[in-house]
């Protein structure tokens, strides 16, 4: 269901923070300048700026703005410093500077707000958490914000909200990016279910370019018929304690059911639409968080799904059965060469994310080594997102990064590395913004040149690029290699 | 966290149904009734009525075993519940919002013998909210501000600040804080928290290159909490506009190095201001996100952005393990920064504890055993800290794996005759009182001495036309308390069930008045205060050894 992402559409970050530096109003030795906000030119008050010198542990100064967006600062020594300007809710602005100097024009880049209400037909604000005796989540709705992926057409939760007592939501901290907007509730009067905005067919794409506030985007929740849902998981062991959640195979992000198996291993889910869904159980879990169940660590897990289609009347008797949880064994290996690349660790930690509404939180991690295939014991039968957080900076993770445990695979998994490649450059302007841009313009990303005018992006797979220095207005392409730093020079002659 | 008020009189009246009912041949019956907002009489829907069955209520709250269930009945329409088939004996029902979590519930007790019993009512005060911004001096919202509800009240035998529920500020300032108790002061306090520090705050070393900092703040713009207003609010308000503007303060810092008896290491070095802090009171605890880092293998730490003020400096090792060394110091801040502080962590203690029967030997063995524990003050239970005994009576046992720390003593025993005359400590007594561990030399020992001549005090509790009223609170205060904090620390009291009786858990011999209120009372000094003016007019009972005292008693005004 989900439409392919136009790839017309990108972002300029290098609006993120502008420079300028005013007429020299300023004397010689003082440290003086102007915040304002990017989009309205009103002045940033109590904004933050930390001021750095290379080699110093702690910030030569720490000011602040005052009512009118200024900043003074005491007398510096001469020299290149990098400032950080903070303010809650604007993105931070890094930028080198040489002191003594002009007095600084600063545009802070504001975050972007979403902001609405859910309310049922009356008129009524649902419920944003409702809770058994003993503080268990039984039912919620959740406002989630799906970015869209670099260089993919997935988006993503990337923001998680409940509602508050008058139904009301709002995100306040949304970087530039492209944006969906969903709600997920279960367990509340009005039943359960799941809305992208403004409808699931066409759901709006809001690109966020800097200091977008989007008001009123809100939701009602319409009554559909309802039907029950019930029917038995066969425990291993009586009285242990088993969690069921269902979930819409089309939007498996967060689950539109949640429930708890009785001791007898019952369960029922009540106020279920029509529709088809994926029925997943697991357990026995031994505690819970603020929507998720938390399997025992002391018990092996037990897994469970089923599909189910709940049309025009209720579904009951379902036997729902467990099995041991699934095994894999995962090695490490170089993507499309024999050769393992160099700059890759040799033992990676790899860290499962589940893409499936479990209702229950699991906190995979394990090691993937060149040597010895490694297993991977208590998985749910359901997909997996692999990720690998301490590669360092000229490693990247390649191929495919998602396994079908539902399925048979083959094994063991194989997590592929691949070198990265890297800039090294240098333009004549300090302070000047180079934005780098994939060939098929999907990704872009931002580095700041440094006082001697130097900058570097890291990490950056093999490709073609388009590079473009914002003050000279120098565009090149390159091509990066892996394992390779590619020089380059914006000043000079192409 | 439970509404102070409702606790107290959930655990209180807990005690006085100690001994569980023998089984009988009589019929299981039910219990039934209407929740109902208590201001409109509106009825209320979707409130979760529970009770349990198989339990034993006990000073604890409640003992459970493996046959214990749980039963609950949500509020129809017309506010009604039915608990069903329920056999003969003691219970406390509970009713809960719908939004549950214990922030707000109400107990009545009722005494089943095998009759239905209807008119189980609960009458729901509606809880208040506070909404408003944190400004800062230029007007501006300050975002992600920690916006506590602070209760000045009695505990343990004097007054404090305790912290309550909390809020915190979003983009534009704004803060809700919802759930607040009618009726009781509360005031308000506005603290920046960060939850990870960089071991090394990177603040510049020239304390005159730093900005000022939001430091505490009172409503309505207080840095101390005598300049603090407090705000009351009536049943169900919505107090709109509660504004607080941050006071700013020069930013210090402090520095120094954590180390392990066996030297300097990598260690968790948290930091709280102080008072009012994370800790427990009266009516539970409630603890904040520790601010804090974890210092590299040099135990090197530097603090910034601190206002004057004293600060609760916790160092522990990082694996949590049940005899991690640790240490806990108090460091105050006047005008400047703070530098070299060694702060070298100490390994952990253990304290004897002794039972003592006082009077002569009884013919029949004592096999019930008291129940002797410790609750830290002002943090959560550590990992291998044993605190809560049970020990013969005579016997001595230890509680191990203890902090140099300020504790309270929690001693209850459950028997006829049987009470916990006091504890000491040091041969000071600690049993309505706080105390440091270590302040009298390590060899000292807590000491419990258990009574054995304790009588009831049973109360009847009717209209002038002798109708009995139920749900009523009967109040009972030792007549020889010499000030309003140990009249607060020693204060009992519990409802009527159904048939308007209440009788108390086993008391110490002596002097008591008793009264019996369609008011409620908390821990806060003007409800003290009021009950320590009026509490010698009320029904005096002289309470014999062994005796079980009988009163009469018709509600009165105490407020």
């Amino acid at each position: 269901m989900r439409k392919p992402m136009s790839t017309g559409i990108r972002l300029h970050f290098s609006f993120a923070i502008a420079v300028a530096f005013a007429a020299a109003i300023a004397h010689a030795q003082d440290f003086t300048g102007r915040i304002a906000d990017d989009s309205s030119g009103e002045p940033v008050a109590s904004a933050e700026l930390k001021i750095h010198k290379a080699g110093m542990r702690e910030l030569v100064a720490d000011l602040d703005t005052d009512r009118n967006g200024r900043f003074t600062g005491a007398a510096l020594p001469a020299g290149d410093y990098t400032i950080d300007v903070l303010k809650p809710n604007f993105m931070t602005a890094t930028f080198p500077v040489h002191l003594p100097s002009a007095a600084l024009q600063i545009s802070l880049l504001h975050f972007a707000v979403m902001d609405g209400r859910v309310t049922n037909v009356r008129g009524e604000p649902v419920a944003g958490i409702v809770r058994a005796p003993y503080g268990q989540t039984i039912g919620a709705t959740r406002l989630t914000v799906l970015a869209k992926q670099p260089a993919s057409d997935e988006f993503r939760a990337i923001r998680d909200a409940a509602l508050d007592d008058d139904g009301h939501y709002r995100f306040f901290d949304l970087p530039p990016g492209q944006y969906e907007l969903g709600m997920w509730y279960y367990g509340i009067n009005e039943g359960s279910g799941m809305q992208l905005y403004p409808d699931n067919a066409n759901p709006r794409v809001f690109t966020v370019a800097g200091g977008e506030v989007y008001k009123d985007l809100n939701f009602l929740i319409a009554p559909n018929p309802e039907y029950k849902v019930s029917g038995t998981v066969a425990l291993p062991a009586p009285g242990q304690k088993f969690a069921l959640a269902l979930g819409l195979p089309d939007q498996p992000i967060l689950p539109v059911a949640i429930a708890l198996a009785a001791d007898d291993g019952s369960f029922h889910f009540d106020k279920v639409p029509a529709g088809t869904y994926d029925l997943f159980v697991g357990g026995p879990t031994g505690g819970y968080g603020a929507f998720d169940s938390i399997l025992n660590d002391k018990t092996e897990p037990q897994f469970g799904r089923m599909r189910i289609q709940v049309a025009g009347s209720d579904v009951t008797g379902l036997a729902v059965a467990v099995a041991a949880a699934r095994s894999i064994g995962i090695v490490l290996r170089p993507f499309k060469t024999t050769e393992f690349p160099a700059a890759c660790p040799q033992n990676v930690t790899v860290n499962f994310d589940s893409l499936d509404p479990w209702g229950i939180r699991f906190n995979i991690t394990a090691q993937a080594g060149l040597a010895k295939e490694q297993t991977v014991p208590n998985l749910a039968p359901g997909r997996f997102r692999l990720s690998a957080s301490d590669l360092g900076t000229g490693c990247y993770l390649a191929g495919e990064s998602v396994v079908d445990l539902s399925k048979n695979i083959e094994q063991p998994v194989v997590v592929q590395v691949a070198a990265a490649g890297s800039i090294r450059g240098v333009t004549p302007k300090p302070g000047d913004a180079i934005e780098l841009m994939d060939a098929e313009g999907k990704q872009s990303q931002l580095a700041f040149s440094d006082a001697e005018g130097h900058f570097s992006f890291k990490t950056l797979h093999p490709g073609r690029y388009r590079i473009t220095s914002q003050k000279s207005k120098q565009t090149k392409e390159i091509e990066i290699t892996g394992g390779t730093e590619t020089t380059i020079d914006l000043g000079g002659a192409q | 966290m439970k509404t102070p008020i409702l606790l107290l009189l959930a655990a209180l009246a807990a005690t006085a149904q100690t001994t569980p009912v023998a089984p009988t041949a009589v019929a299981n019956a039910s219990i039934s009734g209407v929740v109902r907002d208590k201001a409109t009489g509106t009825p209320l829907k979707d409130y979760v009525v529970s009770t349990y069955v198989n339990a034993l209520w006990s000073d604890a709250g409640i003992t459970m075993n493996s046959a214990t269930k749980q039963l609950t009945s949500t509020t129809d329409e017309h506010g009604q519940y039915r608990l069903t088939d329920l056999p003969a004996g003691p219970y406390h029902v509970m009713a809960q919002t719908p939004q549950g979590g214990g922030r707000s519930s109400m107990t009545r007790v009722v005494t089943l013998a095998g009759q239905d019993v209807e008119g189980i009512d609960f009458k729901f005060v509606q809880m208040g909210t506070i909404n408003g911004k944190v400004l800062d001096e230029n007007k501006e919202p300050v975002p992600n501000m920690f916006v506590t509800l602070v209760s000045k009240e009695y505990y343990l035998g004097s007054i404090g600040y305790y912290l309550k529920s909390s809020g915190r500020t979003n983009d534009q300032g704004e803060y809700k804080i919802a759930g607040i108790e009618a009726g009781h002061p509360f005031y308000l306090m506005t603290d920046f928290l960060r939850q990870n520090l960089p071991p090394h705050a990177e603040t510049p070393l020239n304390p005159q290159m730093r900005r000022r900092i939001p430091m505490r703040t009172w409503y309505l713009s207080s840095p101390d909490r005598e300049g603090a207003a407090s705000l009351t609010l009536r049943p169900g308000e919505i107090r709109e506009g509660v504004n607080i503007e941050v006071k700013k303060s020069p930013s210090y810092c402090m520095a120094g190095i954590a180390a392990t008896p066996n030297g300097p290491a990598a260690l968790r070095v948290s930091i709280e201001a102080l008072t009012p802090s994370s800790g427990v009171s009266g009516s539970g605890g409630t603890f904040m996100a520790t601010t804090g880092t974890t210092t590299a293998p040099d135990g090197e730490f530097r603090f910034c952005d601190l206002f004057p003020g004293s600060y609760r400096v916790t160092v522990t090792e990082r694996n949590q393990s049940p005899d991690a060394t640790y240490a806990i110091t108090v460091v105050t801040i006047s005008d400047k920064d703070l530098t070299d502080l060694k702060f070298p962590t100490s390994p952990r203690v253990s304290l004897n504890t002794e039972v003592i029967l006082d009077g002569t030997q009884p013919t029949i063995p004592i096999t019930v055993k008291p129940r002797l524990g410790l609750v830290p003050l002002l943090r959560t239970q550590n990992p291998g800290e044993k605190l809560n005994l049970q020990p013969d009576i005579p016997g001595t046992m230890p509680m191990t794996g203890l902090l140099l720390d300020d504790y309270g003593v929690r001693a209850s025993i459950n028997s006829p005759g049987l009470y916990v005359k006091d504890v000491t400590y040091a041969g000071r007594s600690v049993r309505f009182e706080p105390f440091h561990l270590g302040s009298a030399g390590m060899g000292s020992g807590l000491q419990m001495t258990i009574g054995q001549d304790g009588g009831t005090i049973a109360a009847n509790v009717a209209d002038k036309d002798g109708n009995p009223i139920a749900d009523t609170l009967v109040v009972i205060m030792p007549a020889n308390t010499p000030n309003e904090g140990a009249l607060a620390a020693q204060i009992i009291s519990g409802q009527t069930d159904q048939r308007g009786q209440y009788r108390s858990r086993t008391l110490a011999p002596g002097k008591y008045f008793v009264v019996a209120t369609e008011d409620s009372y908390d821990m806060t000094p003007e409800s003290i205060g009021k009950l320590w003016q009026s509490h010698a007019r009320y029904q005096e009972v002289d309470l014999n050894p062994k005796a079980a005292a009988q009163v009469t008693l018709q509600p009165t005004n105490i407020r």
